[in-house]
């Protein structure tokens, strides 16, 4: 269910969310735990965060700051959604909705988070590397970017900020790692690990790259490597070591893959990219910042 | 005994990956595969690791029984098992895939057998690159445990090239003697590390809370103690009766089912000492450590009952005695209620009740942490008259959460306090779905966290504290009460004689 308002002072704000949730009854317990700060810069973006709060919602019960900069006057809305799980209980998120200048966009948003907890910034689009990025980054615990639209550059420009800083298309990379891991948990395997000097990725730039950077972080050392394709996913990971190919290919559209190790039999491996949003719910699950990403981000 | 286990060789890009699920290249045997505790529960939490993505990339299951099956035969078995038990829907993409891992091996309990078995085993590490490491279930009737293992010791099927576990299903013996002899049989072909001990009540999300309450928490535990604490009880209580196990429940009864197992366990994690870390041995060493502090049970400080006809939640419900296959004269108790004394620095002198039954009026389990009145009340008699104690209580189920009672001041003209109940429930907090504890369980093993199975030595513990009271309730009769009540009078007497009376949960 979910309940809808509009108003120019932000002081109103407050009022309005325990309105929408129904206001406040006999032991009645708000359960908020964190405040997420979302950067959409236009209307489209503020569409993909409801989308993808909607679904953060029921994992992550927060206070959602959307906020968009634009030139006309300050202007709020905002919405209670809440979810019945399996149990019938409910767990309930606010969300507001805030447009104004670049310039009083931070203090706007400043004002509308809850005490004491932490704040994530979400910052959709390419990385402004401005007075309003570094602003609303100052008041995040921890940054979230997506290297396919910001590039590794932008991820670079918003780890300059100071905090910690997750990426989506890191995140997203996340099985594909495990299955490469996986080609090499046998002990005979990992010997061959010490000979791998190049590695051939099918997909796009920044995830191949961090793919690189994560191979050569993990095993110190200089690997090479060769990118092809222009589809907008993984699509295959090869690595040569002493004659003999290790494989993980993904197949056709779906959720599964398939591992080679030379001398054994082919096997499946979930590839399954989650999508946007649950990539975004699991990276609020965390404060600190995620030494591999970086050393992976500093190699690629 | 086993030789020690050889530790794999560490993949350097596992680092930071599979965090809370299994790498480890592993064969997981399933002894028992076509039983009913292989279809129901263990079937289904391996699909469902599987789909969530936890287990190895490298991993076989072998399903091993006397049924005649072959791979596809057990594929179907293990569909249908899915189809019907498992939490989340079948994929049909997905299953495709999981099929691939599912063996089978049809024999007996003896060496001839878990010799074929031992080669089938091989044939998997060869083709399946999964190093010999084995996880050994043994999801048969307890009595098929000894013979189980001396055969699996006969035939070094204890001994692969990987590292060995054996995960074992309660019940662990039916007394300390004959738990003893089982651990001694064990013993000789598996070092206590290697061995798991289920108890599927602390693979529970729920039961873990516990931890996370009492240790995540700075504002609680100073107060968790004798000076604070006037008791703590605890009920685990259960609205159905013994349906169609009376068999088993004529061997069991309820100290031996619920007392010895999972109200012990539960018990010693709300009353245990802070473990260093929260791993394995760190917190199985507090468990034992509160267990050994913990008086054996009497006959004085325990009551005991047997439910009668009533009605639970509306329904008729017939007597314990007119259960099929009850003997007319059973003294079995079905119901519970003792009193537990700890002699150690921080329980001393605070009592812990405990109660557990069949066919009460309504299931629940909980933690109830009832604290002393304060020293002095500073207001007029008549306006507390109605104020109750402080208590805390953790509902481990059903509506899992946490209720803090305390008292606050009446919005009337006069002075006057009334106790309010603050609920929170977890259901609130978080919608995640939450796994079954067989997966859980079966997760640790494969990852060899030991930390939510029990070690030999709270197994021993245990049933010192039961014992006396078990060899002494072997004569005489339980006190009936009515199916839908909360238990027999002589409960609310073990608790008045103390000045206290049992929380209606």
């Amino acid at each position: 269910m979910s309940a809808n308002n509009e108003t120019s002072d932000l002081a109103a704000v407050e009022a309005m969310l325990r309105a929408a949730r129904g206001g406040d009854r006999t032991g009645s317990v708000r359960a908020i735990t964190l405040n997420l700060i979302v950067l959409a810069p236009d209307a489209d973006g503020v569409e993909a965060a409801v989308q993808a709060l909607e679904h953060v919602g029921p994992s992550h019960p927060l206070r959602a700051i959307v906020a968009t900069p634009t030139e006309g006057e300050l202007r709020a809305s905002v919405a209670s959604s809440c979810w019945v799980g399996a149990s019938e209980r409910q767990v309930c998120s606010e969300r507001v909705v805030v447009e104004a200048g670049a310039k009083a966009l931070p203090s706007a948003v400043t004002s509308l988070l809850v005490p004491d907890l932490p704040v994530f910034l979400w910052w959709q689009g390419e990385f402004g590397d401005d007075g309003l990025a570094e602003q609303l980054s100052r008041l995040a615990s921890r940054v979230v970017v997506d290297s396919g639209e910001c590039g590794l550059d932008g991820v670079a420009a918003a780890r300059r900020m100071g905090g910690s800083v997750a990426d989506l298309a890191w995140a997203a990379l996340m099985p594909w790692r495990d299955a490469v891991a996986g080609l090499f948990d046998g002990p005979s395997e990992v010997k061959a690990l010490e000979r791998i000097q190049a590695v051939d990725v099918r997909g796009p730039e920044n995830e191949a790259r961090l793919m690189a950077g994560w191979l050569r972080s993990a095993l110190d050392s200089e690997i090479d490597l060769h990118r092809e394709g222009r589809s907008q996913h993984l699509e295959r990971v090869t690595m040569q070591s002493g004659g003999k190919e290790y494989l993980v290919e993904r197949r056709g559209r779906g959720r599964l893959g398939t591992a080679t190790v030379p001398g054994l039999v082919d096997y499946p491996v979930l590839l399954a990219s989650p999508p946007r949003s649950s990539l975004l719910a699991n990276e609020l699950s965390r404060l600190s910042s995620d030494r591999l990403f970086e050393q992976a981000l500093e190699a690629a | 005994m086993a030789t020690t286990a050889k530790r794999p060789a560490p993949n350097p890009l596992r680092a930071g990956l599979r965090v809370g699920g299994a790498s480890v290249p592993t064969v997981f045997v399933i002894y028992g595969a076509s039983g009913d505790l292989s279809q129901r529960k263990l079937l289904p939490a391996i699909y469902n690791l599987a789909v969530r993505g936890l287990l190895p990339n490298r991993f076989a299951v072998i399903g091993y029984a006397r049924s005649d099956m072959d791979n596809e035969s057990f594929r179907e078995f293990a569909r249908a098992a899915v189809e019907k038990f498992s939490r989340t829907p079948v994929d049909d993409h997905l299953w495709q895939a999981f099929a691939q891992l599912l063996h089978y091996q049809s024999g007996s309990f003896d060496e001839e057998g878990f010799r074929v078995l031992g080669d089938r085993l091989e044939a998997i590490d060869a083709g399946h690159g999964t190093g010999g490491n084995r996880v050994y279930y043994l999801s048969t009737p307890a009595s098929f445990f000894p013979v189980i293992v001396q055969a699996m010791g006969a035939t070094r099927l204890n001994r692969p090239p990987g590292v060995a576990r054996v995960v074992i299903e309660k019940p662990f013996g039916h007394d300390l003697v004959s738990a003893r002899e089982l651990a001694d049989v064990v013993h000789r072909s598996f070092r206590e590390n290697q061995i798991y001990r289920i108890d599927h009540y602390l693979g529970k999300e729920t039961v873990q809370n516990i931890f996370a309450f009492r240790f995540a928490n700075a504002i609680f535990e100073p107060v968790w103690n004798n000076t604070h604490v006037d008791h703590v009880q605890i009920t685990v209580g259960e609205s159905i009766g013994v349906e169609h196990r009376a068999a088993f429940y004529e061997e069991t009864g309820v100290v031996r089912d619920i007392v010895q197992n999972h109200l012990l366990q539960v018990f010693s994690l709300v009353a245990m000492e802070p473990p260093a870390a929260f791993d394995a041995d760190p917190i199985r060493d507090e468990k034992a450590k509160l267990l050994r502090a913990t008086k054996p049970m009497t006959l004085e400080n325990a009551v005991r009952g047997q439910y009668g006809d009533g009605y639970v939640a509306g329904e008729q419900a017939a007597a314990y005695l007119d259960e099929p296959n009850v003997p007319p004269d059973s003294n079995t108790p079905t119901y519970i209620a003792a009193r537990l004394e700890i002699g150690n620095w921080r329980w001393a002198g605070t009592p812990f009740y405990i109660r557990a039954g069949k066919r009460l009026a309504k299931r629940v389990t909980e933690v109830a942490v009832q604290f002393k009145r304060p020293p002095h009340l500073p207001f007029p008699v008549d306006a507390v008259e109605q104020l109750e104690p402080n208590a805390l209580v953790l509902r481990i189920q059903p509506d899992e959460g946490i209720s803090l009672r305390f008292g606050a001041k009446s919005p009337t003209p006069t002075l006057a306090l009334r106790t309010v109940n603050m609920d929170f429930l977890y259901g609130s907090a978080f919608l995640a779905e939450v796994p079954e504890a067989y997966e859980t369980l079966i997760l640790d093993a494969v990852r060899g966290d030991g930390t939510l199975f029990t070690r030999q030595d709270s197994v021993e513990r245990s049933w010192e504290i039961v014992d006396p009271l078990l060899e002494q309730w072997r004569k005489g009769a339980p006190q009936v009460y009515p199916a839908g009540s909360w238990g027999p009078d002589l409960a609310d007497e073990l608790l008045s004689r103390d000045g206290r009376r049992w929380r209606r949960p």
